[in-house]
């Protein structure tokens, strides 16, 4: 099966949270989804990107973290003590800052529910249509050049246009 | 695989469907190894969606502090001898106070329970919307659009902070802004919101004139038909209206010609706290903007089944009214509902002091609870079936997911049990949709109705000149007035106390950080508040969320002489630093 992200649309999120409440409520009450305040202005879930070269997983110095195959990153519990590297390694901020009981939770895509065919929750409960899950092909363009939400084309460079 | 049942949300309007799964058997517990929430794409309402109390609603079913057996005077008591107590004294001089938390059989019961104990008669608060209620009812507006009327529309007005108070509602207004290019969105509130994020164009006039906004675009667009509207459009000056909002008068007219001209225009109405100003006002001149530029109005009631409820009671006195006259209750029997949480400033002891009896079902206790000799267990929505009005008009219907926790009764049970066996037979569907039904007064009589509301509203004395302006505000983790929510724990979380969101300069210049505790007083009281910073406020505007008593305790009692309902409006307040912050 192709590899699968969560990816939130600009154009639709509208900050509500209740992407963070349904990770909370289906995680044993521990988000892995915060927020972030934009400017001021824009309230935005910080989604963890799965990085291709995960900061957090260089940063942890207990190797609890670690990059699967299948692209996903995982903390293994029993090796995490809790020293928040990663929460400030992650260049996204999307690690929360809070430590519950010593482990900092992180995303793994939701895969009790993916492995079953479901969606993840933040996506499946998104009230706006902001957060999907979609396969690595459809988030990059043929070249790996290009961010692509529907039938929009976000370039990466400035300079170019699909 | 477990077991899987269908619910749907109590927690608001919208009426969202989920799933209710039980657990697989494990030997370690997994995510979905226990009673868990799902997600039903497969509803037609919501497509899987919910919002942050929709995801809470499983907290219900097995919350440690649930109500699972009667209590007399504080005391674990037996529904025998619940019986007793309420037969003997139900009766001349007594009210039942319906909550909007029913379903529409059991507020049918109720009517019935009341008749057959030969008691004074059921009322019913609904604060945000029983103006609303009223207004719709007068036009025979009982059922508007539906979600997928939503999504095609081409131009939506929206009026308020729908997506805080009804998120879900999010994904088809935007979904019909952005299918194509030409789409627009509109908003109108006093504040910069959420909303206006995403609007074409935000029309932002002073608190609380919303209705007289609404009634200024009407007004600029009706010509002469429908003709029996003209003696209520020969009253309205657009100019007079643009001064009261403090708006450009071209700009109410750009706004309703681009209305006008839209193939499917929508005007959709979310009310909290009298956010939106008197929220009757803005009920009829939305809709009658709506049908004279040939639209669709949506009206977002609060609770669930607010206008299903409040439509099964008929055209009785309000609840607000009731209170107003309590000299003659001798007795109140509260369903369902928080009445203590739910009133504006000081009226909780002034209520008390002349009952001789007050007695309360609730699914988790409440400030009316805790205050009544008699507090009864309820089912909540998840644990009860029956009939829901849905916002097109349709009954929506809903089966238990589980049945409710120790003795806990459904309020429509509740009701047969006192009354006796067989006395009080359950309505079937046809005598629930015909008494929902409406039909519009004579059009003679709408017009007369409606000028007496504009002229009560255009009368109404400007309030004390103090330097902010209070907005009651919605968090999206809370219903209403918070007493559900309030316990549940994502709520806990992120909104367990009510601030007062400021903006910078003003917090600047009151020498308030974020943090900080502020004094906030109104001529209805004085309450200490958090102070939050928020960026997007004008500097005479503050705002709160309308979840908790502490901020409702600051809006004056007021009840409306046309509507005979709750009147409510944003405030004049004093904001300083408390002493010692
Ligand atoms: S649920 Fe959707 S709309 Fe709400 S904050 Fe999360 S991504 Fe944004
Ligand atoms: S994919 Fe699952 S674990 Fe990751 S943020 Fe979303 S809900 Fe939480
Ligand atoms: S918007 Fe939220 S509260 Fe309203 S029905 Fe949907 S999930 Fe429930």
């Amino acid at each position: 099966m192709e590899e699968k992200r969560v990816i939130l649309d600009l154009n639709y999120c509208i900050g509500c949270q209740s992407c963070a409440a349904a990770c909370w409520q289906g995680h044993h009450q521990q988000s892995r989804l915060s927020h972030g305040e934009v400017s001021g202005l824009a309230f935005l879930p910080l989604n963890c990107r799965q990085c291709e070269e995960p900061a957090c997983v260089n940063a942890c110095p207990t190797d609890a973290l670690e990059k699967g195959e299948d692209g996903i990153v995982r903390r293994r519990a029993l090796l995490c003590v809790g020293c928040r590297s990663c929460v400030y390694a992650c260049p996204f901020g999307v690690m929360e800052g809070e430590l519950i009981q010593h482990l900092t939770p992180n995303c793994d895509l939701c895969q009790d529910r993916v492995s079953r065919g479901e969606e993840p929750r933040c996506v499946a409960t998104c009230v706006s249509g902001a957060l999907r899950f979609v396969s690595l092909s459809e988030v990059y363009g043929e070249d790996k050049g290009d961010l692509q939400v529907g039938a929009r084309v976000i370039s990466r460079s400035l300079l170019k246009r699909s | 695989m477990g077991e899987m049942r269908r619910g749907i949300c109590p927690f608001c309007c919208l009426q969202d469907g989920l799933r209710v799964e039980g657990g697989e058997f494990a030997l370690i517990f997994g995510e979905n190894s226990l009673l868990h929430l799902n997600y039903e794409s497969g509803d037609k309402i919501n497509e899987g969606s919910l919002c942050s109390r929709g995801n809470s609603v499983i907290d219900l079913l097995d919350h440690p502090q649930r109500l699972v057996a009667p209590l007399l005077q504080a005391k674990q008591a037996d529904w025998k001898k619940v019986k007793r107590v309420i037969a003997s004294k139900l009766g001349e001089g007594t009210y039942i106070f319906l909550g909007p938390n029913l379903t529409l059989e059991e507020a049918w019961l109720a009517k019935e329970f009341s008749r057959s104990m030969g008691s004074g008669g059921v009322v019913h608060l609904a604060p945000e919307d029983g103006e609303a209620f009223r207004v719709l009812r007068w036009l025979g507006l009982i059922g508007g659009p539906g979600m997928e009327e939503v999504e095609g529309s081409d131009f939506i007005l929206l009026v308020g902070d729908a997506f805080m108070e009804h998120p879900v509602i999010s994904q088809r207004v935007l979904r019909a802004k952005y299918r194509e290019r030409k789409n627009r969105l509109f908003v109108l509130d006093s504040v910069r919101t959420k909303p206006t994020w995403f609007a074409d164009h935000h029309l932002q006039p002073k608190p609380g004139t919303e209705g007289f906004v609404l009634a200024g675009l009407a007004k600029a667009i009706y010509r002469s038909k429908p003709s029996y509207l003209a003696p209520l459009f020969k009253e309205i000056e657009l100019e007079g209206v643009a001064e009261i909002a403090g708006l450009d008068k071209g700009e109410i007219e750009e706004v309703a010609s681009q209305l006008a001209s839209a193939r499917q225009g929508m005007v959709i109405l979310s009310n909290l706290w009298g956010r939106v100003g008197p929220v009757g006002l803005a009920a009829l001149f939305g809709s009658l903007l709506a049908s004279i530029s040939g639209g669709r109005f949506l009206h977002l009631p609060v609770y669930q089944n607010g206008f299903g409820t409040w439509l099964i009671l008929g055209e009785g006195p309000s609840g607000a009214q009731l209170l107003d006259e309590l000299g003659k209750v001798k007795g109140l029997f509260v369903i369902g509902f928080d009445l203590f949480s739910s009133l504006p400033g000081g009226t909780e002891d002034g209520i008390l002091k002349k009952l001789d009896f007050l007695w309360a079902t609730a699914v988790l206790p409440n400030r009316t609870t805790e205050r009544a000799e008699l507090a009864l267990p309820a089912a909540s929505g998840l644990e009860k079936g029956g009939n829901l009005l849905y916002l097109d008009g349709a009954l929506r219907r809903m089966e238990p997911v589980l049945p409710p926790p120790g003795v806990a009764k459904a309020e429509g049970e509740i009701f047969q049990d006192i009354a006796g066996e067989g006395k009080l037979p359950p309505p079937n569907e046809d005598k629930l949709r015909e008494a929902v039904k409406g039909e519009p007064l004579p059009e003679r009589e709408i017009v007369q109705r409606a000028q007496a509301l504009w002229e009560e509203e255009l009368s109404k004395a400007p309030q004390e000149n103090l330097p902010f302006w209070l907005i009651p505000s919605a968090h999206p983790a809370h219903l209403g007035d918070g007493s559900i929510t309030g316990h549940l724990g994502w709520a806990r979380k992120i909104c367990a106390e009510p601030s007062i969101e400021l903006s910078p300069l003003a917090a600047e210049k009151l020498k308030l950080e974020a943090g900080a505790k502020a004094v906030v007083s109104s001529p209805a009281g004085k309450e200490t508040f958090t102070v939050t910073i928020n960026e997007r406020l004008k500097e005479d505007q503050a705002t709160g969320p309308a979840h908790f008593p502490q901020l409702r305790r600051l809006f004056p009692w007021e009840v409306g002489r046309t509507l005979g309902e709750l009147s409510l409006r944003p405030q004049r307040v004093r904001i300083t630093k408390a002493k010692g912050d």
